[in-house]
């Protein structure tokens, strides 16, 4: 986990494929289609309350969360 | 207190006929009736819900009987929300909950009466207090407990579960596991858990659902194939149900959702919508935003026909996630996880027109509005983007948030709002300060203050100003003033305080009582402080005397120890009594309710008929005082009554728990607006002083800065009163002969002050000390004159233990006095209050003193108190033992020598036992 206060960039995976209709809901945070079947959300979460509320809304929804990470901004190529 | 609440929380959802039995999961929950907790934690859409209605329905009819009744099978239901996530709208809630159930008044409601806002632990320990009351067993069910987000209720709810009387049990659905420990309940057996795993439906459970309760006729591999998409998901699985409904291309359909990775509910929800009629699918989207739905309400957001309750009803008969809220079909709420999927699909909020979501949002807060329920209405307000609306709703909400002590949620809501929208308002600015203040953030208000104060002013080009509630504009410099007076007075700016305060009440309409109240009672307490009594009594009455006719009766009563405490230190102890007693009076009038600060009033009785000797009436006042304890006192009783235990425990020699007893008190000390006349460094320093440690009270002296030049102030004047005993201390053990002269020297100063200012009950302190000093010195002609003068002060009010306490000096001087047949009625009153003192509690018989071969003989207490010597007891355990002072058992010791013509007590001893004294 990264423990500062800086924006970090986070990719979380979840059971199931969303649809692009669901950008707004999730903050405007990318949806991307993984080729198992999954999707990927995608994008900057300014801090931690951010993050849990990303992660309620997944709740509320009754998805299955897969895993939540980090990413920072230069190892964004490797993705 | 309890006004105002959704009444809809507490119902309890009925069993939904489509439900499918589920008879091993009731069989499991049955088993938690020994348990402490229930817990259904599985993610939405899993039916943890209906599973509790289900088993509630379960065991009512089981234990065949209705559920108004008080028995076996009762049970609380409240359905939780955000919005509970105050913990005293939590507890308010809560309260309201165990209700019916409770005979008796609800320590939790009073303490939630609390002018100060109390820890969460005590409400909760309030709340274990009432369920202890409640005579036969019930469930409290706390449904959807995730959507509190409150570590402080957590820490509350773990209490709750280590105290839980053993009459209740706990049952919480949650979409997550709460945010208290449950490991060691799961250790200990007393934990019930239903998970998603044992919620999901089985395949056999999938086709009895689908079959039974759904009417599908499906073959059995398309019921394996739907249970495997949905993984046994009930919501999942209802949604497909739905989609399923009249149609024609069964096969086709499962086909494509089955081989579908899609979200299932998207893939689903676009389905159930197209199915509906042109009007229903409209008033879901319509109504989406509504997290309550009635058909009046509907309407109102809606605004085109055909009428909501007939829809409603309908979507109630199709099983389209509507859930009814009580049994008349008005309220009713869409499932949630139903509603997030409905409104993910409105246009965005930031459209500009302000139709869709917007305009029903708005349209929902004025409707709420209309019907009384701000909250809601705010509530909506915010999410339709609307600050103007919002701003126009927390201002005139304020005055009934602040009179039922909701300033957290107020505030929250204030912060909300955009600057450029509060700062026009100067009715919302001068709420905002004090809402601020009463949170102790300073800085903030004062800004809030010069936002409305601009708008006062004649220069000032009012047509941008916004003012809603007119009534309190029209007081808004007096409320300004207050505030000031407030703040400064949290900052210590004594100056600006009085300032302040005095503005205040000049601005202040004569009959605004509640708002000249803090004014005028800090105004009193500043002029206390400043040793100007008179004026100190004056403004706290007016200010009490104002609560009272506001029917602030506790506000009220909160003042009299403070009154009593001014005219005690007038040295009016008959008008202190009197004080005391009129407020005793109020609070017994006050019908049904049980008033606090009646603990503080027996109290201060108590103590006072103590002062005048009248032993067995002060005996009563202080037992009943006890019996009532914290729960009917002021908020600082805990910190008050251990300062004064510890008084009495060190007249009784008990230094250690005396020293106990005011290390606690420091430490439950808060910094109140009352002046520290006895700071708890100096009651320390005075035990150090009786215990002869003198290398310790030096120390506080030094660390005061104390010296016989400093400058006199009623403040400090016990710090110097406990500086003069040390110097006569001093002079005794260790004949400084500096020091008391010292001390003689600053009493002198002492004395003029005191008298210069009215103070009688500190000139009498003083007199006192001047006796005892020149006494210690020898100087008993000295002694005699102030002594005589004190007496001569003292007599009218009956002033009994201010002599006694100071034991075997003053004894003698007042025999000194009795001698000369001065005042002798009430010297000999005094002398006898030694000698009562000395008796106390003597058992033995008479006869014991006819046979002592003694020219004067023992009497039974000096007899009594010989025995204890000859048995190894210790000065300090003879007078613990007997309930009397150590001093006492000095002076008696002293007088049992003589008698015996000893100068020891091995020699007493000795002695006694050859008379054949001792049995």
């Amino acid at each position: 986990m990264v423990m500062t206060n800086e924006h970090t960039h986070y990719h979380i995976k979840i059971q199931g494929q969303l649809d692009d209709c669901w950008k707004a809901w999730f903050e405007e945070l990318d949806i991307i289609l993984t080729t198992d079947g999954d999707t990927i959300l995608s994008g900057t979460i300014v801090d931690q309350s951010a993050l849990h509320g990303v992660l309620k809304k997944i709740s509320n929804l009754g998805l299955n969360l897969i895993s939540v990470n980090p990413h920072s901004q230069q190892n964004m190529e490797n993705f | 207190m309890l006004a105002n609440l959704l009444q809809t929380k507490f119902y309890i959802p009925s069993k939904r006929p489509s439900l499918i039995p589920r008879p091993h999961l009731l069989q499991k929950l049955d088993a938690g009736s020994d348990c402490k907790l229930i817990l259904i934690s599985a993610p939405a859409g899993y039916g943890k819900t209906s599973i509790v209605t289900e088993w509630i329905e379960h065991i009512q009819t089981k234990t065949n009987r209705p559920r108004s009744e008080n028995s076996v099978g009762d049970i609380c239901w409240l359905s939780l929300d955000e919005d509970d996530s105050h913990p005293q709208q939590f507890f308010r809630y809560l309260a309201a909950a165990i209700r019916p159930f409770s005979n008796i008044q609800s320590s939790l409601i009073e303490q939630l009466q609390s002018p100060q806002p109390l820890p969460t632990k005590n409400l909760m320990a309030a709340f274990v207090n009432d369920v202890t009351t409640i005579p036969a067993s019930f469930y409290l069910v706390l449904d959807d407990y995730h959507t509190l987000e409150s570590a402080e209720i957590d820490k509350a709810m773990a209490f709750l579960l280590e105290h839980m009387p053993p009459q209740m049990t706990l049952v919480i659905t949650s979409r997550s596991d709460p945010g208290f420990p449950i490991s060691r309940l799961r250790a200990r057996g007393e934990l019930i858990e239903l998970r998603a795993n044992d919620l999901r439906f089985t395949e056999t459970e999938a086709a009895q659902f689908l079959k039974q309760s759904m009417n599908l006729t499906l073959s059995s591999e398309q019921i394996a194939a739907l249970e495997k998409r949905t993984e046994g998901w009930i919501a999942g699985l209802q949604m497909a149900a739905l989609s399923l409904q009249n149609r024609d291309d069964v096969t086709h359909f499962i086909d494509g959702f089955t081989g579908s990775h899609r979200f299932i509910m998207d893939y689903l929800l676009e389905e159930v919508l197209n199915q509906q009629p042109p009007e229903v699918k409209a008033f879901l989207m319509e109504t989406a935003v509504l997290d309550h739905l009635c058909a009046d309400l509907c309407d109102a957001v809606r605004q085109s026909p055909p009428p909501s309750q007939q829809i409603l009803e309908q979507l109630e008969t199709h099983n389209l996630f509507l859930i009814p809220l009580d049994n008349e079909r008005r309220w009713y709420r869409y499932h949630h996880l139903f509603a997030d999927l409905l409104q993910q699909r409105l246009p965005p909020l930031s459209s500009p027109s302000k139709g869709g979501k917007e305009g029903g949002h708005l349209r929902a807060s004025q409707w709420y509005e209309a019907n009384g329920l701000e909250q809601k209405a705010i509530h909506h307000a915010f999410a339709a983007n609307d600050f103007e609306h919002a701003a126009r709703l927390i201002e005139l909400v304020w005055p009934k948030m602040d009179g039922s002590f909701q300033t957290d949620t107020w505030l929250e809501w204030a912060k909300m709002l955009p600057a450029t929208v509060t700062r026009t308002r100067p009715v919302f600015s001068v709420s905002y300060a004090w809402a601020l203040l009463n949170k102790g953030k300073l800085e903030g208000a004062e800004a809030r203050l010069q936002d409305a104060e601009r708008w006062l002013d004649a220069e000032t080009d009012v047509s941008e100003m916004v003012v809603i509630d007119e009534a309190r504009f029209r007081t808004l410099p007096g409320s300004i003033a207050s505030a000031r007076t407030y703040h400064a007075q949290a900052l210590g700016d004594n100056a600006n305080t009085i300032k302040y305060a005095r503005q205040a009440l000049r601005l202040l309409p004569e009959d605004d009582y509640i708002g000249r109240g803090p004014a005028a009672s800090i105004l009193g307490l500043m002029s206390w402080a400043a040793g100007d009594l008179e004026a100190a009594y004056q403004a706290l009455a007016e200010a009490m005397n104002g609560f009272e006719l506001a029917g602030q009766i506790t506000f009220a009563i909160s003042g009299t120890y403070g009154l009593a405490d001014i005219r005690i230190a007038q040295g009016r102890l008959r008008d202190a009594i009197q004080i005391y007693e009129r407020s005793l009076q109020l609070a017994l009038a006050q019908e049904g309710a049980s008033i606090r600060g009646t603990t503080d009033i027996y109290w201060g009785l108590g103590m006072l008929h103590h002062e005048q000797g009248e032993i067995e009436i002060a005996k009563q006042y202080l037992s009943k005082s006890e019996e009532l304890g914290d729960q009917m006192a002021l908020p600082d009783w805990p910190h008050r009554s251990r300062r004064a235990l510890a008084h009495i425990k060190a007249v009784q020699g008990n230094f250690k728990d005396a020293h106990i007893l005011l290390d606690e008190a420091e430490q439950l000390y808060f910094r109140g607006p009352v002046p520290d006349f006895r700071p708890i460094a100096a009651l320390k320093a005075q035990l150090w002083i009786q215990q002869g440690k003198l290398t310790e009270a030096w120390k506080w002296v030094r660390a005061r800065g104390l010296s016989v030049t400093n400058d006199l102030s009623y403040l400090r004047e016990f710090e110097h009163l406990t500086y003069v005993r040390l110097l006569i201390a001093e002079y005794k053990i260790n004949q400084t002969e500096s020091a008391v002269s010292e001390a003689v020297e600053c009493l002198q100063r002492l004395l003029a002050a005191a008298a210069d200012e009215q103070r009688m009950g500190s000139v009498l302190e003083i007199l006192v000390m001047q006796a005892l000093a020149h006494e210690a010195q020898g100087d008993i002609l000295s002694a005699c004159k102030p002594l005589e003068r004190a007496l001569t002060l003292a007599e009218p009010e009956g002033y009994v233990r201010l002599f006694v306490d100071e034991g075997v000096p003053m004894a003698q001087l007042l025999s000194t006095i009795a001698a000369k047949k001065i005042m002798s009625d009430y010297v000999g009153k005094l002398l006898g209050a030694f000698d009562i003192e000395g008796q106390a509690g003597t058992s033995k018989a008479d006869s014991s003193t006819g046979r002592q071969p003694l020219v004067d003989p023992l009497s039974e207490r000096e007899l009594e108190i010989l025995t204890h010597v000859a048995a190894g007891m210790k000065n300090k355990e003879i007078a613990a033992q007997l309930f009397v002072s150590v001093n006492t058992i000095h002076y008696h010791t002293k007088n049992i020598y003589s008698k015996l013509g000893v100068n020891s007590r091995t020699k007493a001893i000795a002695k006694a036992k050859a008379l054949n004294m001792l049995e």
